[in-house]
């Protein structure tokens, strides 16, 4: 670390009356502390979030008005993908501007922070200039959440609305199959559920006021499983009328073994096999529309508070999520249905709205909110501002969109087609003709020069890390050194 | 000096000599120690101790394990006995059933002692310097050791003693090693062709060179105190690995850099100080030797023969076999003879890079390897590891390829080669009745291998 935000944060967290003295204190004290005129961000990430939101047409019956109503007035990313289908790396990518490639950082238990060991984070690099980062609820990854990158954390119930559930069921302590059997209607005062908690605590920041540009971060965690919420959000979504999603038989004959998540076939059809996915697809759907009224609680606030203008809104997914397309249920696939999440900004200033169909990849977040809000460049992000595309989402793009699971498996998405490569095959998918990724071509002879192109194409993108440090297992981790990691030392 | 002459310059008055005053007996053992050393033209490394013990020490260039890996192998020098043959071929198998070693097969160090020796798996040696008493046999003995320091002996009794270094081994050893001055540069540190030029993987190979200094340290406070006890003039001294370095497709594989091993012996009434011997050697003849040295008749059974000395024979072949390690099942043998290597993979259809923890957690070249692979970067060469399946039979001309990258087993021109080394492997399985023929049941694995039912399938 070069600067001393960390150390400061600690301060921060607890006595708000030391802010305007830290910020006084800060090295860029001689740089006008957060320019008034530099717009806001509220920044808003939703776990698990796949493309079932109004608007980017993953589900017919998704109810989502408020995302639809942002969506309006921003830029919808049809093509955003994340560069890991799971938590940890994919927000960790985000969060640092950096690929799973180049940190080594590709799973829940890989420790971000070794990859990514001198990097200025995305709300670190905000607070160098001078705003103020309030992070909320589920950001990073939430076992490794770097509270030093935030000048406060509001964490909300993080036992996923545990109180009020059926038979006082402990969904945490669940695995396997009985875990992603967990879902219903709870019958608990919204206010005391974890997301509605995390949204009122946005609202009262907001009503607050703020002295200096803020990025404020509350992070939605929800629908992530175990899909409970209050019973009024199921009561809109009756099991029996619910639509399920494209399904085909014998569809996983074409793929690498390799491609397979067996575990996740096998959840799928724990479900499915008692009787249950219109059920599950609903209680999704449910969740989503829990969601999008927390997002609705907050966007509220936001217009009718001075800072309407002058806020830059972004809500993405942190990836997909599979509710028995390709025969999978949860994430963690190389598929569309994993790899693509939403991203809607609304950026005051910028000329553009409606649908982007071009390819942008989640680490182009970063340099793009550096970019809107006129912060200097950082070099070392490997991302790209979407400036140029929120500005006209139809201008030229040749972007692509790399995710990774694990670093023997990688695929890249084009506006045409996907690309896989896993240790026992490869995969090619004609995104226009076949949006369900329902027949393979990687053995087609005609295929050939194609796929050499998309591979030359895959390597050309990712450069080499001559600083690479192999992360740690997080979970083999000392209590102390995780808690130096999360900045709690 | 070619063998025969280096077994004829061994006089028989010396040998006589040598049982008149009842010889120590000492292994000295590096963990997962390839030839990584200056004395063997390894040019990133500084070994000036080892390399002083070569000089005094007849050293063998071509000297192989039994197993790529420390459990197999020392199960099987420990005895003079192929693991194949004791049943003790699987890594860390039999800790907890009650297995016993086959009849007429035993400890080398339970032959010492009946011969009256005092018998010791060395500790501490000087601040900062010890073995870890690393026995790792496949069944469960009893009291192996009399003691853990041969000045525990009593007065004029000879010793037969073990000094098992951790070092180079993954883990501490590689922690503690990066603690050192000079550390070796990863820039300059030679990358095999079948390695991908990446940062990671520099830093892997160089940390296990840091880690061959950190052995070489300790083999000098060794050498210093035997000086300093007065012993150097009375004990033969076997320096050697238990197994190739812990890289990716080293260890665990029957590729050389799994198998070859350093070798010297230090025996100053019978060796000649600095000759080298390249004849092809079993480790397993260190055991051998071991016991011709205290004159302790060789028993019938012995896989081993004698180093030196009449009963010497040359080998025209060694004999390498892979069993399952830890979760990860695979059955591969290889008949390796000076110029030629035959490997059969009997389960062809398992990938080299299957799901081993231990590789998985201590090896980030692999990792690395894999990511390349994914990302198509990988040459030809280095890619060879990444695929899905195995040959069923790999055959390398070592001697135009001591990498083993060019697989000659559909080679016109080496038919008749391959034949005989396939023949010679054959006859090897029946002879030394190759116990690894019968597969283990999928419950056995589980209870020696807890972590088994938790693998990703291969």
């Amino acid at each position: 670390m070069t600067y001393p935000g960390r150390v400061m944060s600690f301060l921060l967290s607890r006595r708000s009356a030391l802010q305007t003295l830290a910020g006084a204190l800060c090295p860029q004290a001689g740089q006008p502390q957060g320019k008034p005129d530099r717009p806001n961000i509220l920044f808003i990430p939703v776990d698990d979030l796949n493309d079932w939101v109004e608007d980017f047409g993953g589900h017919p019956q998704t109810v989502t008005p408020n995302l639809h109503r942002l969506s309006q007035q921003g830029v919808r990313f049809q093509r955003a993908y994340c560069q890991a289908p799971m938590c940890n790396p994919s927000r960790a990518s985000l969060f640092t501007g950096l690929r799973c490639t180049t940190t080594g950082v590709y799973k829940n238990d890989d420790t971000w922070r070794d990859g990514a060991k001198s990097v200025v984070t995305l709300t670190e690099y905000f607070r160098k200039y001078g705003y103020r980062a309030d992070g909320l609820g589920k950001t990073f990854h939430s076992k490794q959440t770097d509270y030093s990158c935030f000048d406060s954390y509001f964490q909300g119930d993080v036992d996923d609305n545990a109180t009020g559930l059926p038979d006082g069921a402990k969904p945490r302590k669940l695995k396997g199959a009985a875990k992603v059997l967990q879902w219903g209607g709870i019958d608990v005062p919204e206010e005391q559920t974890g997301d509605t908690q995390i949204a009122l605590e946005a609202v009262r920041l907001l009503k607050a006021g703020y002295k200096q540009p803020f990025f404020l971060a509350p992070g939605f965690r929800k629908p992530h499983m175990p899909w409970y919420a209050p019973k009024k959000y199921f009561d809109k979504f009756p099991a029996e009328s619910v639509k399920l999603p494209p399904y085909l038989e014998n569809d996983l004959d074409d793929v690498p073994r390799s491609a397979i998540h067996r575990n996740l076939v096998d959840h799928f059809h724990a479900i499915r096999d008692v009787g249950k996915w219109k059920e599950a697809v609903a209680a999704y759907l449910a969740c989503i529309n829990y969601v999008d009224a927390n997002v609705g609680r907050i966007l509220d606030a936001l217009e009718s508070s001075p800072y309407r203008d002058n806020t830059i809104v972004m809500v993405w997914g942190d990836h997909g999520w599979h509710l028995g397309e390709k025969d999978h249920w949860q994430k963690f696939t190389l598929w569309e249905r994993s790899c693509r999440a939403p991203l809607i900004v609304r950026a005051p200033g910028t000329k553009g709205s409606g649908d982007c169909h071009r390819v942008v990849e989640f680490l182009d977040v970063y340099p793009t909110l550096i970019d809107l809000c006129g912060l200097p460049k950082n070099s070392k992000l490997e991302g790209r501002s979407l400036k140029p595309l929120l500005d006209n989402p139809s201008a030229t793009w040749d972007g692509v969109g790399i995710t990774s699971d694990g670093p023997d498996k990688i695929t890249v998405r084009t506006e045409r087609y996907r690309y896989s490569r896993f240790p026992d095959g490869e995969e090619l998918y004609d995104e226009q003709a076949d949006p369900n990724e329902w027949t393979n071509l990687a053995r087609r002879a005609e295929a050939k020069p194609l796929m050499e192109k998309l591979r030359r194409e895959l390597g050309s993108r990712l450069p080499v890390n001559a600083n690479r440090k192999e992360p740690r297992s997080w979970d083999s981790l000392s209590a102390a050194e995780k808690r130096r990691l999360r900045g709690r030392s | 000096m070619n063998r025969r002459q280096a077994i004829a310059a061994l006089s028989a008055p010396a040998i006589l000599k040598a049982q008149r005053r009842k010889l120590n007996v000492l292994w000295i053992l590096g963990d997962d120690l390839g030839p990584f050393l200056g004395c063997y033209g390894y040019p990133a490394v500084r070994t000036p101790n080892i390399d002083r013990l070569a000089g005094e020490s007849a050293r063998f260039t071509h000297a192989f394990t039994t197993a790529p890996v420390c459990s197999a192998s020392r199960s099987a020098f420990n005895t003079g006995v192929y693991q194949t043959t004791t049943g003790t071929h699987n890594h860390r198998s039999h800790r907890n059933d009650g297995y016993t070693l086959p009849a007429g097969v035993r400890l080398i160090s339970d032959r010492f002692r009946d011969a009256g020796y005092f018998t010791a798996n060395v500790l501490d040696l000087a601040p900062g310097v010890r073995g870890i008493g690393k026995t790792d046999f496949n069944w469960q003995a009893k009291k192996p050791f009399d003691g853990t320091h041969w000045n525990q002996r009593a007065k004029d009794q000879p010793f037969y003693a073990q000094i098992n270094f951790i070092a180079p081994h993954k883990g501490a050893s590689f922690t503690e090693s990066r603690k050192q001055k000079n550390l070796v540069n990863p820039a300059t540190v030679p990358l095999p062709p079948f390695y991908p030029d990446h940062p990671v993987v520099r830093d892997e190979v160089a940390n296990y060179c840091d880690a061959v200094h950190l052995l070489d340290m300790q083999v000098g406070v060794t050498l210093d105190l035997l000086k300093k006890d007065g012993l150097l003039d009375n004990t033969a001294i076997f320096f050697f690995g238990d197994n190739g370095r812990c890289l990716i497709r080293g260890k665990q594989w029957l590729y050389d850099a799994g198998t070859h091993v350093p070798l010297m012996v230090r025996w100053p009434e019978a060796v000649a100080k600095g000759s080298v011997r390249e004849d092809l050697v079993s480790i397993l003849d260190v055991t051998a030797q071991s016991l011709e040295c205290a004159g302790i008749p060789i028993p019938e059974n012995f896989h081993g023969r004698p180093l030196f000395g009449s009963k010497a024979k040359p080998r025209d072949f060694v004999f390498t076999a892979r069993d399952r390690c830890d979760m990860t099942v695979d059955r591969i043998r290889a008949a390796r003879s000076k110029r030629y290597k035959y490997i059969r993979n009997f389960m062809p259809d398992r990938p080299y890079t299957q799901f081993n923890e231990y590789i998985t957690q201590q090896y980030p070249t692999q990792r690395v390897m894999k990511e390349l692979h994914a990302q198509g970067k990988l040459n030809a060469v280095q890619s060879l590891f990444m695929a899905d399946r195995k040959p069923p039979v790999e055959f390398y001309d070592l001697r135009e390829d001591p990498h083993e990258i060019r697989n000659l087993a559909n080679s016109p021109a080496h038919k008749a080669a391959l034949a005989e080394h396939s023949a010679r492997l054959e006859s090897w399985i029946k002879e030394t009745k190759d116990k690894g023929e019968i597969p283990e049941t999928r419950e056995t694995i589980e209870r020696e291998e807890p972590r088994a039912k938790d693998a990703p399938k291969a």
